[in-house]
């Protein structure tokens, strides 16, 4: 990932500023999130098209358990 | 004997037979706390006028013979991210430091109406996001059994003031594993219950889709006790399910709470197949061959795979991000610089890559609940090595030395349960060479912490040798 990338990501898609505590890091986070996304996208290619995600909030309708 | 060796299922019987009176328990806390602070560094706040002025209350309550039920009275901790009516409540940040909430978190309420007595507010990893403990403003918790190791984290306070005696049980929280892995460390047992079970409203969030909250207590009992005041529904957080809350306890008498005969365990040693450092693979080998000798059928399984560990990551980074993204850019340096290091990376996630993430949770939990059809509960170490050094710049992740205060190592065991959202306990099962704890966790299906208590409880009751081992501040 283009460090370059990052610093538009910051400040156009975040509406931050990068301060120097960002820039200092910018490296390590291109080599870190394109680690990680690389991960979900081959995770998401065995997802059948209709997975929905996760209930963000409750376990309640999965059946209880004794 | 110090009261504060004592455990709830010791003192609660003397409490309501008026043998001890809590004003006794709260000074002899107080002084505990008085003597451990300057090893452990375990409190950001300590509460000695209001909580001698409550146990004052208790105490005339009791003697009138107004006994509320097993805490009332009974002295503990919780997390500085509890937050707590008109006592400061910092998250372990300078940018809370002075922070007064007008409101108590609802668990807090719960534990005032049970009657259990508020003695102070714990040290943690700064707003939770780590693993170590080592805190930036307030300095770094100490373990109790080796005063330069780190407590572990997120709930390193909690975990240190439980086995130091100087609280007999405490809240904590669990994102990653922030309830198990000081739990481990520090040789206390500490339960992260089902997502949903226990509500969160007035806790402090890191992710609120990963949070959970629970006890860390000195013994299963103790822990069963206080997830049964914890625990309810609660119509104030979204993320409460409305499910009946138990009385944990009642299922730890008798002959059958005491067998695992019949019991079918699940474990998964290709998941952590050369990470495990010796003294813990051999602990954990020694919790099998147990549960074997004891007539449970062990069975091997695939799954979980490394896929959860590094997918799930992205869901705290992103909603971490979100909490704290106003004040990354209005006072980002008021943060400590490892926090900070890890909070800023989440705003380089994609929306598609947090949905897809949810969509792998999902996916993990249809696993589990298939896997939940042929096992009772699923066993492994809880965190892959021992404490080690505070300040320790590298530790082995495998062949990979790796800085544990930004790379999840610590959690590469005990963020599964997050992630799927069961109920999991962490309980003492050895000690190192050098004394210090190894701990195992045992997970069950949603909503079933009262089998997992019932697990537990046999194995710390046929282990009196390490459950009873207190660490060297006692000696």
């Amino acid at each position: 990932m283009e460090i370059s990338t990052l610093r538009v990501i910051t400040t156009e898609l975040c509406g931050r500023s990068v301060n120097s505590a960002i820039e200092a890091h910018l490296p390590q986070y291109a080599v870190e999130v394109a680690g990680v996304l690389a991960a979900v996208r081959v995770a998401a290619l065995s997802f059948p098209a209709d997975l929905a995600p996760a209930s963000v909030f409750s376990l309640k309708s999965e059946p209880s358990n004794k | 004997m110090s009261l504060m060796q004592k455990t709830i299922q010791e003192l609660a019987p003397l409490l309501q037979s008026k043998a001890v009176s809590p004003v006794e328990l709260v000074r002899e806390c107080l002084e505990r706390i008085k003597q451990t602070e300057p090893i452990l560094n375990a409190y950001i706040t300590v509460l000695d006028k209001s909580s001698l002025h409550a146990a004052a209350q208790a105490e005339q309550e009791i003697m009138q013979g107004r006994y509320r039920g097993l805490l009332h009275g009974i002295p503990y901790s919780a997390k500085d991210l509890y937050m707590t009516r008109g006592v400061r409540t910092t998250a372990g940040s300078a940018i809370l430091a002075d922070s007064v909430p007008e409101v108590n978190a609802a668990v807090i309420d719960r534990m005032e109406e049970a009657g259990a007595i508020l003695v102070g507010k714990n040290n943690l990893h700064e707003f939770a996001y780590g693993t170590t403990s080592e805190n930036d403003h307030f300095g770094p918790c100490h373990n109790p059994w080796d005063p330069r190791m780190i407590t572990g984290g997120s709930s390193g306070g909690s975990a240190a003031s439980v086995a130091a005696g100087s609280s007999v049980f405490s809240l904590g929280t669990d994102t990653g594993g922030s309830i198990r892995i000081p739990s481990s460390f520090c040789g206390v047992v500490g339960i992260k219950p089902t997502y949903g079970r226990v509500s969160k409203r007035g806790v402090i969030p890191l992710s609120w889709s990963m949070d959970h909250t629970g006890p860390i207590a000195q013994s299963v009992w103790d822990a069963a006790a206080a997830l049964s005041t914890m625990a309810g529904y609660d119509a104030g957080d979204v993320g409460c399910a409305e499910v009946t809350a138990e009385n944990y306890t009642a299922g730890l008498a008798g002959e059958n709470a005491l067998s695992v005969k019949g019991l079918t365990v699940g474990i998964c040693p290709r998941y952590y197949a050369g990470l495990l450092q010796p003294a813990v693979e051999k602990a954990f080998l020694q919790v099998i061959r147990w549960f074997e000798a004891n007539g449970a059928v062990v069975k091997e399984l695939s799954h979980p795979t490394r896929e959860a560990f590094s997918v799930g990551s992205i869901l705290t980074m992103s909603e971490a991000y979100a909490y704290h993204e106003q004040n990354l850019e209005a006072c980002g340096e008021k943060y400590g610089p490892s926090i900070r290091y890890r909070l800023e990376k989440g705003q380089y996630i994609p929306a598609s890559a947090y949905v897809n993430a949810q969509r792998l949770r999902q996916k993990d939990r249809q696993i589990w609940a298939t896997i939940y059809q042929e096992i009772d509960v699923f066993l492994s170490p809880t965190v892959i090595m021992p404490a080690f050094p505070i300040g320790e710049k590298t530790v082995m992740f495998g062949n990979e030395a790796v800085d544990p205060r930004v790379n999840p190592v610590l959690m590469y065991l005990t963020s599964l349960g997050d992630f799927n959202g069961h109920p999991v306990l962490s309980l003492p099962c050895g000690f190192t060479e050098a004394e210090l704890p190894i701990g195992f966790q045992i997970q069950g299906k949603p909503f079933a912490e009262a089998k997992i208590f019932q697990v537990a409880y046999a194995y710390e009751q046929a282990h009196p040798e390490i459950s009873e081992r207190k660490c060297g501040l006692w000696k």
